[in-house]
């Protein structure tokens, strides 16, 4: 619980100093500059008195339980200093810089373990400290002029966040809190958040990350969030994937930062592509109310401004409302003849304020529309000045989400400086108003509940498998071993067999029935068509023979180093839409599934889409829609809708089967040919985690 | 009707070079056989050797491939012909009807086909012919080798293949063991270009630009490990005809090598270029072949190929016959 790090009664400053500019003058300047009405113990060897405070020369000195200690002296200092910090402190932050991020790895452990002997908890090292509106405390080395506000800052970058005072200072954003994670070695945004959850002058939350440890953890964290808190993320470092060796096609596609859209997406928490995209949005949502509906109007007195806004909402898929009869009805006395009440409502360059103010008013009034876009051009007789003042006179009375787009030269950016002065969502910028929109759409969305049914799913002889493949001393599972286990999970696998030799391969053959495939089954083929391990199609006794030859020569000549156990023999199945369905471990947030366009170019092709595992069937449906080729699904030139439910299905199966058996590491079903009517496995490959 | 059985002690000797050297010096009608077959090649589902289509374009045989080759596993021999033996010779007397010099080749190594009575000895045998070994090497190898053709049959005749230096002396060595020394086959130059379209069948490479370029000749191997500026910089490639290995998400790499005389650029670990890359390969006619094998993995690969003749490759076949007319002793070998 971290109510006394945000609310402390009592705050120490080791490291304070007598000198002006230092960051430990700078800190207990804000302290005390913050309003902070708890207890300051300033500590300093030299003693004496700062900024009014008595200097105390050593935490012994202090004859009071502290809540929170701010520790701001050098790294080796500090680890020699933390515990008779620990011995009075409940919580310390860790200014100092000096440990893991330059690799003193050992100095950040000796930090935590010594804290963690009489239970103090730590924020960082290496941040600039924390401000909570709540106390009020500015516990940072930044600016000392936080407003208080209901937006909340989580950042791991120390320089970003104190930027990011500043420019919140600017922008007359207020804050609820601004915490600095640094490098997480102790606290991290788990924590953080799940504090915040539960504060109540913290409604929106701007979270930036570079990397993170516990996904999983996080995901459950933001999955059980109270409705009312929304969040922002902006996370950087769209690294590829690492250097962990891969054999699965999900291994090779699943890159870091796909993942953590993946799951962002799934926990309804939006992404910001930039800060000031990040920055903008929650503004836009620690303004404005909740919408009641998807009806947007865009009022404008340029035409051609009123466009480009509504190209915007097209983009961002926001709902331009078009009941023409209310339209009219609400704004065709408001604008003149040679205007238009089609939205957007044109009330012309000629309008003067009282048209647009009338125009507005007639906007928030009308319970249809449900939010509004009002656009200004710098132009003709109407001047910022009297925008400003039909928007302070109009805004503030209603509880409905508005938005304004103020484009013109200086006159027009000092009317969006005052505006957001007054708490309204002002921008210079169509798009940035508009993506603002959307977003404030997007984080009200209410997160649909994840159902999660039992399927029935032989553990017992898929248990065995692993085990026996575990006993063999290998990581990877033959085809025909992958193809049981998928079978286990009642998932359609067409009839297969396992043969030594022709013979064995013309009885499976004609038992199975023609047309069948064949392919070699090794475990050190990973892409058997590479080698020339595969013939399909073969119709007769005679094609076995052949078909056998060919791929025995191409396996010896292309993969001298096998271990050929044999080749398999499954039925040949129509074609159908070819998808792949996957998953594989991210070391993050644990089990991932996938799915997408399939068939021998799924790497080059690239078109797929993930999830965190366990996912709801609902978040599948989800998830497959976000494929590029999704429409192949839905039925293209004259073809029938396929059967996406039976892929759902499969996609569902999968991610339980990783979930129970974690030993799972990779698995691929490559292609899951979709028909009208159902699902059939063509191929599935599957790797284990082996214990060393 | 003359035959002769060519066989060598281990593969890529060039057997399949000197078989039509002699049928080039010959103004006969030539008829062919290879019982196990080494070279496979796909033909719709199944596998055929590719000597023997070959032999058939060249020479102008009217039996298909599967005639000319009972198989190159020896699964399917047994399956399909329990006694191969028998097999063998319902063939050779079908095939040699009618022809007036009859060759048939032996496997890949001298061994090949030993636990059916297909290897080479046993097969000169059968059908009482006499057995030529095609040996290739340095001065030493081609010594070594001789000796221990000597030990399995000493009434063989030689051919050597691909030599540079010490044919008189190599003649001598056969010679000197009451062998016969039928004549040898320079190194061709011409050779050892290998057409795109063959390279990417061989090692089920995806073309991803260029198609219309697959005709193009190699004849130069660079793998492309470098920096661009210092690839640029290196002796070999500067070479014309090149094939360049190299990873896909080397686009300066790619850049640089369509700028020069590349006949192919190989890309390895399944990694594709951007689109941009590929509109220059397209529009240079430089195929991008896609493989998903690392560079090593590939090179090697590239390297144990059988280089082959297409039959359309007029130039080589004819280099092949010169050099016949030039270095072998045709008498000897037919009388």
């Amino acid at each position: 619980m971290l109510d006394l790090l945000f609310n402390p009664r009592s705050v120490a400053v080791i490291g304070a100093s007598h000198h002006e500019g230092k960051i430990g003058h700078t800190l207990l300047r804000n302290i005390i500059l913050s309003g902070y009405k708890g207890k300051i113990y300033p500590v300093n060897p030299n003693g004496g008195e700062i900024l009014g405070l008595k200097v105390y020369k050593s935490m012994d000195e202090i004859n009071d339980e502290i809540d929170l200690a701010l520790i701001v002296v050098p790294a080796n200092v500090a680890v020699n200093t933390v515990e008779d910090v620990a011995k009075k402190s409940k919580f310390a932050v860790v200014i100092t810089s000096g440990f893991s991020e330059i690799g003193n790895i050992e100095g950040e452990k000796i930090l935590i373990e010594k804290a963690r002997k009489y239970g103090m908890r730590i924020l960082g090292p290496n941040v600039f400290g924390i401000y909570s509106g709540i106390a009020p405390i500015n516990a940072t080395f930044g600016p000392s002029e936080v407003k208080k506000g209901n937006i909340a800052i989580v950042t791991q970058s120390g320089a970003l966040g104190i930027a990011m005072i500043g420019k919140t200072a600017e922008e007359n954003m207020g804050l609820s809190a601004i915490v600095s994670l640094g490098n997480k070695s102790d606290i991290d945004e788990v924590d953080v958040l799940s504090y915040l959850f539960k504060d109540d002058l913290t409604k929106v939350i701007f979270l930036y990350i570079e990397g993170m440890k516990n996904g999983r953890e996080f995901l459950n964290l933001l999955s059980k969030r109270p409705g009312e808190k929304k969040i922002i993320i902006l996370k950087s470092g769209r690294s590829k994937v690492g250097a962990r060796a891969v054999a699965s096609h999900t291994g090779s596609l699943a890159g870091s930062d796909a993942i953590f859209s993946a799951a962002f997406r799934q926990a309804g928490v939006l992404r910001a592509e930039s800060l000031e995209d990040g920055l903008n949005w929650v503004t836009t949502i620690a303004l404005s109310p909740e919408p009641v509906g998807e009806n947007v109007v865009i009022v404008t007195n340029g035409g051609g401004l009123g466009v480009i806004a509504a190209d915007a909402c097209e983009k961002y898929g926001l709902r331009l409302f078009d009941d023409m009869e209310i339209l009219k009805k609400t704004f065709q006395d408001v604008i003149p003849s040679f205007g238009s009440y089609r939205n957007p409502v044109d009330i012309t360059g000629q309008a003067r304020g009282e048209d647009y103010k009338k125009a507005l008013e007639r906007a928030f009034q009308e319970d249809s529309i449900h939010s509004i876009l009002a656009l200004y051009c710098e132009a003709g007789d109407l001047t910022p000045q009297e925008i400003e003042k039909a928007i302070i006179e109009t805004h503030p009375k209603y509880n409905k989400p508005a938005l304004y787009v103020i484009f013109g030269g200086k006159g027009a950016s000092n009317l969006i400086k005052s505006l957001n002065m007054r708490g309204i969502p002002a921008f210079s910028d169509v798009e940035d108003a508009v993506s603002s929109l959307y977003a404030l759409y997007k984080v009200c969305e209410k997160p649909e509940e994840s159902k999660f049914e039992e399927i029935g799913m032989n553990e017992e002889r898929i248990r065995e498998i692993i085990d026996n493949v575990i006993k063999e001393g290998r990581d990877k599972l033959l085809s025909n071993e992958a193809k049981e286990i998928i079978s286990c999970l009642n998932i359609d696998v067409p009839s297969f067999a396992v043969a030594k030799n022709i013979e064995e391969a013309i009885y499976h053959a004609n038992k199975i029935g023609y047309p069948v495939a064949m392919k070699i089954i090794s475990e050190d083929i990973i892409h058997k068509t590479d080698v020339g391990g595969v013939v399909l199609n073969i119709d007769d006794e005679k094609e076995i023979v052949e078909a056998y030859e060919a791929i025995m020569e191409n396996c010896k000549r292309n993969a001298p180093k096998a271990m050929i156990r044999g080749v398999e023999i499954s039925k040949m199945v129509e074609k159908g839409v070819e998808t792949i369905v996957g998953a594989t471990t991210d070391d993050s947030f644990g089990k991932v599934i996938m799915f997408g366009l399939g068939g021998v170019y799924v790497e080059v092709m690239k078109d797929v889409s993930f999830r965190i595992a366990p996912a709801s069937k609902n978040e599948i449906r989800k998830m497959i829609k976000e494929i590029e080729s999704y429409p192949l699904l839905e039925g293209v030139r004259g073809e029938k809708r396929k059967d996406i439910e039976s892929v759902v299905d499969a996609i569902y199966r999968i991610g339980m089967l990783v979930t129970k058996f974690d030993e799972i590491q990779e698995l691929d079903i490559n292609p899951l040919m979709v028909y009208e009517k159902g699902v059939k496995v063509i191929d599935a490959r599957i790797s284990i985690k082996v214990k060393k | 009707m003359k035959k002769i059985v060519v066989s060598s002690l281990d593969k890529k000797s060039g057997k399949s070079v000197v078989e039509i050297a002699i049928g080039k010096c010959l103004n006969k009608k030539i008829g062919y056989m290879k019982p196990i077959g080494s070279n496979p090649v796909h033909k719709g589902k199944k596998i055929i050797d590719y000597d023997t289509l070959l032999f058939k374009e060249i020479f102008d045989i009217d039996y298909s491939s599967e005639e000319m080759c009972l198989g190159l596993h020896h699964s399917k021999i047994l399956h399909f012909y329990p006694d191969a033996k028998k097999e063998f010779m319902k063939r050779y007397e079908k095939l040699s009807y009618g022809k007036e010099f009859f060759m048939i080749e032996g496997g890949e190594y001298i061994w090949d086909g030993a636990f059916i009575g297909m290897d080479a000895l046993s097969l000169a045998s059968m059908v009482d012919a006499p057995l030529i070994f095609v040996l290739s090497g340095d001065y030493y190898e081609i010594l070594d080798k001789l000796c221990y053709v000597e030990k399995i049959s000493k009434k063989a005749g030689i051919i050597i293949n691909r030599v540079r230096e010490n044919v008189e002396e190599i003649e001598k060595e056969v010679l000197k063991r009451k062998m016969k020394f039928f004549g040898y086959l320079p190194y061709i130059e011409e050779l050892k270009k290998i057409r795109v379209s063959y390279l990417a069948e061989k090692i089920f490479a995806k073309v991803i630009a260029g198609e219309s370029g697959l005709n193009k000749e190699i004849e130069n191997v660079f793998i492309a490990a470098l920096s661009a500026p210092e690839i640029k910089r290196h002796p070999d490639f500067g070479k014309g005809k090149k094939l360049i290995i190299t990873g896909g998400d080397r686009t300066d790499v790619i850049t640089a090598c369509l700028e020069e005389d590349t006949s192919c650029i190989l890309l390895t670990n399944n990694i594709v270029p951007p689109t941009t890359i590929i509109a220059k390969a397209n529009e240079k006619e430089v195929p991008l072949l896609s493989v998903r094998q690392d560079t090593y993995t590939v090179a090697k690969m590239i390297d144990g190929l059988q280089m082959a003749i297409l039959p359309d490759e007029k130039k080589k076949i004819e280099e092949i016959g010169k050099a016949g007319r030039k270095y072998l002793k045709i008498d000897e070998i037919v009388s």
